[in-house]
């Protein structure tokens, strides 16, 4: 994975994955290919965004041109994207290409907005196929079913024993941002629950 | 496994949660050593019920908010959820709590 820097004043992002990823196919791949899709999205810009002022909250969404969503939904494309993670809190997630905490705080009063990067923090994994649920189903008791937890949902839950954030992004897709720390214990767990499906590693 | 509410996040493994303790303690409004003894009551003071029991829980995997259960210890079954100001045994009419 290559990597980039392209904001000025942040420091290069490393991958906390880069050394445990294996790429090529893996588990129980059948005549049909694999079921299954593992990559790692990096480098992200995430922020954390705290503020209790409505009135600031839709400058800063005509600023970022995304809505901020309602309890448990996200908004927005691999672009931009925000995830509501509790009461006047999001996070704001995008690739890495400005950086954004200035972009607000140049604009926003820092007494009403409250911005924490988080990105040197976080690990994120894409986990796209028709198998995907099941493997969320192996490590989480949230209602994973495509009634309950559709496209644009998103939920903060403990996943295979780690604090995650799981973040839909279309029927079968899902973005799981973990503790960087921990990524490589939660590879691991991801990887073993998704052999008997078969996966790619992109 | 028990199944908590979370009034935000719906239906969550009580294993997300954190258990905070007695949501019926009140804290005293002021801090003069004439109060003393209702202190002593907020801080030590706990009782060990048989039956329903309103506490605390924290969803700290989850949207970190503190959610109140009302609980019955002896068959662990979980009535109702809501937030810390919801009077949960009012909204549960017929039922008493066991204290
Ligand atoms: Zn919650």
């Amino acid at each position: 994975m290559t990597e980039v820097n392209t904001s000025k004043n942040s420091l290069r992002r490393q991958s906390g994955l880069a050394h445990v990823i294996n790429y090529g196919q893996f588990g129980n791949v059948t005549l049909n290919g694999p079921s299954l899709f593992i990559c790692e999205r990096h480098p992200l810009t995430i922020l954390q965004l705290d503020t209790n002022k409505s009135k600031t909250l839709t400058d800063i969404s005509n600023l970022l041109n995304v809505e901020f969503p309602h309890t448990n939904t996200c908004n927005g494309d691999d672009k931009r994207r925000i995830l509501w993670l509790g009461p006047n809190r999001w996070l704001i997630v995008e690739p890495e290409h400005e950086c954004l905490q200035t972009l607000i705080n140049n604009e926003f009063n820092s007494s009403e907005v409250f911005l924490t990067d988080l990105s040197h923090g976080k690990s994120t994994v894409r986990l796209r196929g028709r198998n995907a649920r099941d493997v969320l189903m192996k490590g989480s008791g949230v209602d994973w079913h495509l009634n309950s937890f559709g496209a644009d949902y998103c939920a903060h839950t403990k996943l295979f024993d780690l604090a995650a954030t799981v973040d839909c992004r279309d029927i079968d897709v899902f973005d799981i941002y973990i503790a960087r720390g921990f990524a490589e214990d939660f590879w691991g767990t991801l990887v073993d629950a998704a052999a008997e499906f078969g996966y790619q590693v992109d | 496994m028990l199944i908590i509410n979370c009034p935000l996040c719906g239906p969550r493994d009580h294993a997300e949660f954190t258990y905070v303790g007695d949501a019926t303690k009140n804290r005293p409004k002021n801090g003069d050593s004439s109060n003393d003894n209702a202190w002593y009551d907020f801080v030590y003071l706990r009782d060990n019920p048989k039956g329903l029991h309103e506490e605390l829980w924290q969803h700290s995997f989850g949207c970190r908010c503190f959610v109140k259960v009302l609980r019955n210890t002896l068959t662990h079954e979980i009535i109702a959820t809501g937030m810390p100001k919801d009077n949960l045994i009012l909204k549960e009419k017929g039922l008493e709590l066991n204290v």
